[in-house]
């Protein structure tokens, strides 16, 4: 087995859910002392940094090293490893630590590769500290976009909590039970996105809600019910307007994230699709409608800043999730010529 | 001339590899794959897509 596909492999079979990440952080920066990283070490936050280089020109490389919940098998069937991150998006990460290692970079270079912590949840823990940390020229974000594709953009992102908690009636008479007061609220959401999307056709361009959680229940003489609901933004929608325009005495809003939109003509952009053209392919572009680490560092380091990294998104958070191993390799390849582009 | 309906184009001197322009006749987006000698496809369009 190569070094790269023994690193995923074995990064993989390691369980690192949201803040359960130390097994695996320790395990990539052994692997980065191990192969020649000039330095590698687990930061403050707990995430794994690894850099090679001593340049000027910070190029931050962020993936994340925790996944979604769950644990399906592991194992490499026909040349795919399937398990849970080896999409999401651990295949993105190893693509990173091996590409940085691969790359022939400039003397004005120096690389830093993050596997941070606590992406998969809201608080975005291993990015926000990273973001203190550095001060890029450039970034590439860690996330499945497919070995030939760039992503440019992700949206941005609101959650509401709803809770309402009142006395009982007999359910016989007219008043509103805890559940009808949740329904009204969640068709008031629903007309308000409609009323947004009414001329979007663009899945980008459109405002989306989920109920995501219900639950409802009796507490003595009082009933009660919760409601959790997402919002994915597009461009130009600010959370905390939306929060204000949705915000009652029963809603708290948290997690906004701003879209994200970078420069298709941005030098990550144009050295990746150099470098894609160069593997045999033909370079492609793509929004995402979720969020990722892009929309916490790019306001802050607002350097040009693209995502990448192998494998097929429809996967992330599924029991099946898989990255074909011919993909990662050809990933590294892609990733190390562009390194040496920039 | 432009891949996409043969208009004469004016390549900036400072053009670099990939990057991408647009032909001032019918507004196309064009990349430039070389320089020399200059070759230029159409660029790529933006797809959207679930997920991180």
């Amino acid at each position: 087995m190569l070094n790269a596909e023994r690193l995923i492999y074995d990064l993989v079979s390691i369980a690192s859910p949201s803040t359960q990440e130390s097994d695996a952080v320790h395990y990539l920066v052994d692997w980065m002392r191990k192969n020649g990283y000039d330095q590698a070490y687990v930061d403050e936050a707990g995430n794994a940094v690894g850099i090679i280089g001593k340049g000027n020109r910070d190029i931050v490389l962020l993936g994340h090293i925790d996944t979604f919940g769950g644990f399906p098998p592991v194992y490499i069937k026909d040349r795919t490893l399937y398990g849970r991150g080896s999409v999401d998006a651990k295949g993105a990460l190893c693509t990173f630590a091996a590409g940085a290692l691969q790359a022939d970079l400039p003397d004005d270079v120096r690389v830093v590769v993050i596997g941070a912590v606590e992406e998969e949840v809201a608080s975005s823990k291993g990015a926000r500290y990273a973001a203190t940390q550095f001060q890029p020229a450039l970034c590439i974000i860690g996330e499945p976009s497919g070995w030939d594709r760039i992503t440019l953009g992700y949206k941005g992102r609101l959650l509401i909590e709803w809770a309402w908690r009142g006395g009982l009636a007999h359910s016989a008479g007219v008043a509103l039970s805890a559940p009808e007061h949740a329904i009204a609220y969640w068709e008031q959401v629903r007309a308000y996105v409609n009323r947004f999307n009414a001329n979007i056709d663009s899945v980008f361009g459109q405002l989306d809600a989920t109920l995501q959680a219900i639950n409802s229940g009796q507490d003595g003489a009082y009933g009660w019910c919760n409601m959790t609901i997402g919002f994915r933004l597009p461009p130009g929608v600010n959370p905390q307007q939306l929060a204000n325009d949705l915000a009652n005495e029963n809603t708290h809003a948290y997690g906004c994230e701003v879209a994200v939109v970078s420069d298709k003509n941005n030098p990550l952009s144009r050295a990746l699709r150099g470098a894609i053209r160069a593997q045999g392919g033909t370079p492609r572009f793509v929004y995402k409608t979720g969020t990722a680490d892009m929309n916490v560092v790019a306001p802050i380091w607002n350097c040009p800043i693209v995502a990448y990294g192998p494998g097929d998104s429809a996967l992330d958070h599924t029991p099946d999730e898989h990255l074909n191993l011919d993909e990662y390799l050809q990933a590294i390849n892609v990733l190390a010529d562009t390194l040496a582009r920039l | 001339m432009c891949p996409e309906c043969d208009a004469e184009l004016n390549i900036p001197a400072d053009a670099m590899e990939n990057e991408i322009i647009a032909c001032p006749d019918c507004g196309a987006e064009l990349e430039i794959i070389s320089l020399n000698p200059l070759q230029l496809e159409l660029a790529p369009e933006v797809e959207e897509d679930w997920g991180e």
